[in-house]
């Protein structure tokens, strides 16, 4: 999506804030301006059934090295993700291989779009068109309002079919969702490392192609970023690539990074995890996407939602609120400060001063790191945390819970079937998708 | 926690040898405080069973002053633990300092996974320590003893250890913390996670009648058939066993530890089935077994079974009589697949097919109006995507799915819409069917060039090559994806390590995970059921055999004492297989071999065979220690398939189970005949004596008879001084058996030098003579290069890195590989298949003689990956491996010659 006119649209329309794409924005960041009108009340529930997930979970352990609890790196699918806009909520279904177009106020079905195979993310929805990829190796666009069919290319480089979880895939299925931004659409059709992958460039109208770049050994899988005039594409458990925008020439690898839970930030900071599986805690790092350096890491969590520069995170049966601005500023400042003592001998008497005074200095950072922690509450494991205007939205296991941002106090909870791992607050609605296939929408009460 | 002292030292009680004992249940706690007295160290959590949670760094400290005024010498200290994880340093109740030379008092504990109980009387501490390992999870009972001359450890009141010691215990003389749940002293500390619900200390040694209360009371329920779990449908499985005793038989299961729903047997006699229904998907659940006895209620150790592996296909409601779909359906395996229909017409046959069978339906047709609306039927019944899916194609001509997927293949139209040819190369091969509009149904045969791993290395000789062509491949691009899958990286034990390969017949895949099975279709991954058996685990197969084996019909088992002998096809169990009435009450089934109408099993020691991999199981460190011993079977013996009764039994000396090979209805192995090993084992080699008096000896596989035997020549680098065997493998070729020794070097003093061999020792098949010796180096000794398996061709030997010619001999003028990583090679008609290049998956040519690698594809560290079928077989066996960006899937490769579909690069048009 192009942001520029989206917030603009945003200011027109504050209260009708659309949900158009996955997590909100091409930077995934889970964040939309409007708050719910509470209390809401569940209007229906669909039934999706139940996601033909991609992959697996993870081994019990590592028993060899002895780390159990190993976190899945590659769970991008776990529920039916929705998108909305304009009164109609979509999803994508891993189960029945359609695209589903429901009726915000009633559940009803408007209309259904067929694929050969899996849709593992939601469509992405702009002036009225509707974007997805399928497992069959094709990306589809979409009249949004009919679902009709306005044009279908394939992304793969061939049409061979195969078996897979009972289906047929593509061996180039497309996993990464449609990126639409300024007339422009991005995809990628991967999954065999040991194959080219390729990643598409092409007029979001005509499909008429801009570019097409080629990749060997990567696995290009779960939803992909944009920002910075980059394009972030995760790997599931190896570190996600950087792509220049204009061009599909591959950039970096942003090697502190890893899993599918991705976003970037305001300031082109992106948050990630699980790096990898050999952590014996779940982690989310932050990595400055211009150096690709690891920035800070919260350890014990696998959740993060940013926005006007605090971060929300759970760790331990805990919610927390940190001034994430404040807590860069200090480790930076730590670093730098560490590094300078390196440098210094204390054994050199004339360099003693200045150890005293970097030492004081770093005592004072770490003494006001602490005061980075704006609240911290006793909560659930959540599955997934977004922002709505002033509310923190977490998806738990048969429950969804809003508080306040500001401190944690819960303002609303609602018992939903299964875990809530897909969230969109979208024109005065609260849509949650949980790992059973269900579609609960909850609305203001009349 | 709660702390209970029942008796004060010096004061006589009721059991007047009991001195101390503490009961650590909810009930005896308040806070964290012990009555009357000590302290848990975090905040005291129980489980529903009212036991205090060890875990994290919770541990119990008791006061000093009792441990000091403990005896120095008949002394009895016991407890009743389940340890949930192995770990190094593990203690269960112990004052005890470790600090460099000073080692002082006691410890009643575990290192790895085996109970150990140390202490001092002056100097180090002297340990006796459980040949076997435990089995985490599992309640048991521990006893350590010393009566001022011995130290005995008992477990379940079975004498497992013993050493001589003497004088009195000498106990620290600094402050030092009197632990339970954890190790602890003044600079270690090493707390454990399980339970331990008593721990008891007496100034006596118990008495046999004790012992034997203790043994039957730790009994707990006994099965005559252990128990297992198999999936039936989606929410459901069975639960079955078969108990030793007849009496009412009830089981609790949840998906938690704390149980909660509960199922009475209602049967009659020893069988016991109980449906277990409603379950949830991808959950964990626990389950236990009690019975009646005499004394009461007894109960099994916990066991698990998870419903992520539950893949059967969900039922529909439509018409069940169609009488095409019963046409084409009849005689077929009722076990789930893939039907492919090229042309619709109604959707009725189609239908039908997926209501009357357990097929997932893919219909291709080019009419998009028709498609739709039937994709919309479906996806109200839910079964679009699940059980059926439709796929609009304009040009039915050519269908662009891999070939070899269909276990059948038909069309809904009275006129096929595409060539017949098309329809048979769909078709799967082994028996998948062609359906024609006509009425002509054919079956198809095996793709050309297939070989069948029907053992641990191929075919029961082991020659870890079968004659599988591949389709002529040499590299890995050579071959394309079939299918890729599930089972994923939640089926096995992390890197699988060193456990039973896959195999594969007659279609069909079969792979073994953590405590579990699973069968699949090897053309089209669907998973055919699956089971789960808490007995099954069986690991370092370089030194002993696999658990397994199959025919074109049925799955040979290893389980505990009996062989398992299940339905290829449904997994339901047929029949079971006894040892020898001699062995039955003493050991376990070992070695499993099958061959025309012959099965062969061995006897080996019970709890010989390894089972754990938690920690440092690696069981290749160079040299040799406890995990690095070879099983050692106490006889062989043969059954009859056709009557399914055993035929004979040879039990001569004791026979070193790697080495155990089978061909052409000859019985080849190694067999030790030094008496005083016979008389002394535990089932595992412990000693290097095993090498001073091993016969080579081929048997009648039909009747167990001697066709000849022969004295075992002169190991190559082994002397009765120094070297080693790191491991011994049998093999035979159409005119030989060839032993394969890996024989390490060490310096008079038993100090390995780094340096090792692999001799080679061909024993002529007809008579047993030494056609030559022969020998190559080792490359490294580690990762596995040191116990590499050799690949048999009837030419060539291979074993990392080069290997030898056939018949002479002669070291062979190149080298393979690179081999990397832990796991065996296999070999193609074409090639070797190993992990190689950057430690993924590779394929090296013979006529190359270059590796070329799949990225990102890791195999597990023993064997996962077979060439078999016609198809490159890799099962999911390495995801568990935290430290790379794997794959973590399943996947099968077709040779590109018989893949259907020309690969043809973008093109312009295809771009639009």
């Amino acid at each position: 999506m192009n942001p520029i006119p989206l917030l603009l649209t945003l200011c027109a329309v504050a209260s009708a804030t659309p949900w158009p794409t996955y997590r909100h924005d091409n930077r995934r960041s889970g964040v939309s301006p409007e708050a719910l009108a509470l209390p809401l009340k569940e209007a229906w529930t669909h039934d999706g059934g139940a996601p033909q997930q991609a992959w697996t979970g993870p081994a019990k352990w590592d028993a060899y090295s002895k780390n159990d609890g190993l976190q899945s790196m590659r769970n991008f699918d776990p529920c039916h993700f929705t998108t909305a806009i304009n009164g109609l909520i979509y999803f994508g279904s891993s189960a029945d291989n359609a695209v589903h177009c429901l009726d915000a106020k009633t559940g009803k079905e408007k209309w259904l779009h067929f694929t050969n195979s899996s849709v593992r993310f939601p469509p992405t929805i702009e002036d009225n068109k509707a974007w997805f990829g399928s497992d069959d190796g094709f990306v589809y666009c979409a009249d949004a309002k009919t679902g009709k069919t306005l044009w279908r290319k394939r992304a793969a480089p061939t049409d061979r079919l195969v078996p897979s979880n009972g289906k047929l895939i593509s061996p180039w299925p497309v996993r990464t969702g449609v990126t639409v931004e300024n007339g422009r659409a991005w995809f990628a059709a991967s999954l065999l490392p040991w194959k080219t992958s390729y990643l598409w460039c092409v007029d979001s109208n005509s499909a008429e192609d801009a570019y097409l770049t080629e990749h060997s050994e990567v696995t290009l899988q779960g939803a992909m970023l944009a920002g910075g005039s980059q394009l972030y594409i995760p790997q599931g458990r190896a570190a996600p690539i950087a792509f220049d925008q204009e061009n599909g020439k591959r950039t970096k690898q942003i090697g502190q990074a890893g899993g599918v839970f991705c976003l970037l930030t305001e300031d082109n900071q992106l948050i990630a995890g699980p790096p990898n599986q050999k952590e014996q805690n779940e982690q989310i790092r932050i990595a400055d996407t211009s150096s690709g350096k690891r920035l800070t890491t919260f350890n014990n969590t696998t959740r993060v939602v940013v926005s006007k520069g605090k971060a929300i995170l759970h760790s331990v049966d805990k919610l927390q609120c940190l001034d994430l601005t404040r807590k860069g500023e200090l480790e930076a400042a730590i670093a730098a400060t560490q590094s300078a003592l390196k440098k210094l001998d204390p054994k050199v008497e004339e360099q003693k001063p200045e150890i005293e005074k970097l030492k004081k200095s770093l005592i004072q950072s770490q003494n006001d790191l602490k005061g980075c922690l704006l609240w911290q509450i006793d909560h659930p494991t959540p599955v997934e945390l977004i922002i709505a205007g002033d509310q923190l939205i977490a998806g738990l296991n048969n429950e969804v819970v809003i508080l306040e941002t500001s401190s944690g106090k819960q303002l609303w909870k609602a018992p939903v079937k299964g875990r809530a791992y897909g969230l969109t607050p979208s024109e005065g609605r609260l849509i949650v998708s949980t790992d059973l296939g269900y579609i609960h929408t909850f609305a203001a009460k009349p | 926690m709660k702390y209970l002292l029942l008796a004060l030292l010096g004061i006589s009680t009721a059991s007047s040898d009991i001195i101390a004992e503490w009961s650590p249940l909810k009930s005896q706690f308040e806070n964290s405080d012990l009555k009357p007295s000590g302290k848990a160290l975090e905040i005291p959590e129980f489980d529903t069973n009212g036991n205090l949670i060890f875990a994290n760094k919770q541990h119990l400290i008791l006061p000093e002053e009792i441990a000091k005024k403990l005896p120095k010498q008949n002394i009895a200290i016991e407890a009743r633990v389940r340890i949930d994880q192995s770990q190094r340093w593990g203690s269960i109740a112990s004052y005890s300092q470790d600090n460099g030379s000073y080692e002082r008092g006691w410890i009643l504990g575990f290192n790895g996974d085996q109970f150990s109980f140390r202490l001092s009387t002056g100097g180090q501490l002297l340990e006796v320590k459980a040949p076997q390992s435990f089995e985490p999870g599992h309640w048991a009972h521990l006893l350590g003893t010393y009566d001022g001359k011995k130290i005995s450890l008992f477990i379940n009141g079975v004498l497992v250890a013993t050493r001589s010691a003497s004088g009195p215990i000498v106990l620290p003389d600094i402050p030092t913390p009197f632990v339970i749940g954890a190790y602890k002293d003044k600079d270690e500390f090493y707390p454990i996670n399980g339970r331990i619900s008593s721990v008891t200390i007496r100034n006596s040694l118990p008495t046999q009648k004790e012992l034997a209360a203790i043994a039957k009371k730790s009994a707990g329920v006994t099965f005559s058939v252990r128990p297992a779990v198999r999936f039936l449908s989606p929410g459901k499985a069975l639960l079955y066993w078969e108990a030793s005793h007849p009496g009412k038989a009830i089981i609790a299961y949840g998906p938690t530890r704390k149980l909660g729903t509960v199922l009475e047997s209602t049967s009659k006699d020893l069988r016991h089935e109980l449906l277990l229904e409603n379950l949830q998907p991808h959950t964990r659940y626990s389950y236990r077994i009690s019975s009646e006895t005499d004394d009461g209620p007894v109960f099994s150790p916990i066991y698990e079974f998870d419903t992520s592996m539950n893949y059967m296909p969900k039922g529909l409601v439509a018409d069940k009589t169609h009488p095409t779909a019963t046409a084409y359906l009849a005689d077929l395996p009722t076990q789930p697949g893939f039907a492919v229909v090229v042309g619709l017409t109604d959707g009725i046959l189609t239908k039908a097919i997926a209501a009357q069978s357990q097929l997932n339906v893919t219909a291709f047709d080019d009419d998009l109006e028709r498609i739709n609306k039937l994709r919309k039927e479906l996806s109200i019944e839910g079964l679009h995507g699940t059980r059926i899916t439709l796929i609009h194609l304009p040009d039915l001509q050519k269908i662009p799915l891999t070939s070899s997927v269909g276990n059948l293949a038909c069309t809904e139209r009275d006129t096929l819409p595409c060539a017949p040819a098309e329809l048979t190369r769909l078709t799967r091969a082994n028996g998948g069917r062609t359906a024609l509009p006509d009425g002509t149904m054919t079956s198809r045969p095996p793709l050309p060039g297939a070989g069948e791993w029907t053992h641990q290395y191929g075919p029961p000789s082991n020659t870890a090559y079968t004659g599988e062509r591949l389709g002529g491949s040499q590299a890995s691009k050579d071959l394309e994806l079939q299918w890729i899958g599930r089972p994923g990286g939640n089926f096995g034990i992390d890197r699988q390590p060193r456990m039973s390969a896959p195999l594969a017949v007659n279609g069909r895949l079969y792979h073994q995970g953590l405590n579990r099975l699973m069968a699949l279709d090897a053309f089209n991954g669907q998973i055919l059921w699956g089971m789960e058996i808490p007995d099954l685990r069986r690991v370092n197969i370089p030194h002993d055999c696999a658990n397994w084996c199959v025919d074109d019909n049925f799955l040979y088992v290893a389980v505990k004492d009996l062989l398992w002998v299940l339905d290829g096809s449904t997994g339901e169990r047929v029949r079971t297989l006894k040892l020898t009435a001699d062995h039955r009450e003493s050991h376990e089934w070992g070695y499993i071999a099958q061959e025309g109408d012959a099965v062969i099993g061995s006897s080996v020691r019970m709890g010989a065979e390894f089972k754990k991999y938690f920690g440092d199981a690696w069981y290749d460190k160079v040299g040799r220690d406890s995990d690095t011993a070879n099983v050692l079977s106490d006889n062989l013996f043969g059954y009859s398939k056709s009557e399914w009764k055993g035929r004979w039994s040879y039990g001569r000396g004791l026979i070193i189970n790697p080495t155990i090979s089978l061909s052409d209805g000859k019985l080849c192995f190694l067999e030790c005949r030094n008496p005083e090993l016979k008389s002394d084992t535990t089932g595992r080699e412990t000693t290097k004596d095993l090498w001073k008096d091993i016969y080579t000896v081929c048997l009648d596989a039909n009747t167990g008879k001697i066709i000849w035997e022969k004295p075992f020549p002169k190991t190559l680098l082994k002397t009765d001084k120094k070297g080693f065997i790191q491991v011994s493998y049998g093999a035979m070729t159409s005119k030989g058996f060839l032993v394969t020794l890996s024989e390490g070097d060490t310096d008079e003093q038993g100090k390995h030098t780094g340096k090792g061999i692999f001799s080679y020792h061909y024993f002529d098949l007809a008579n047993g003579k030494l056609n030559f010796q022969s020998q190559t180096n080792w490359r490294i000794n580690h990762h596995g290069a040191h116990i590499s398996h050799p690949v048999v061709y009837e030419d060539r030997v291979y074993t990392d890195p080069t290997g030898i010619s056939l018949p002479d001999g002669k070291v062979l003028d190149h080298k393979f590989g690179p081999r990397e990583g832990c796991s065996a090679v296999v070999g193609t008609t074409y090639g070797l298949l190993l992990r190689g290049i950057n430690r993924c998956l590779t394929f090296w040519s013979h006529e190359e003689k270059k590796p070329t690698h799949w990225p990102r594809l890791r195999p597990s560290c023993w064997l996962s990956f077979l060439p078999s079928q016609g198809l490159f077989l890799v099962p999911e066996g390495g995801g568990g491996c935290s430290c790379g960006g794997w794959m973590e899937t399943s996947l099968a490769f077709i040779p590109k010659a018989n893949s259907g579909i020309p690969l043809a690069p973008i093109t312009e048009e295809a771009k639009k």
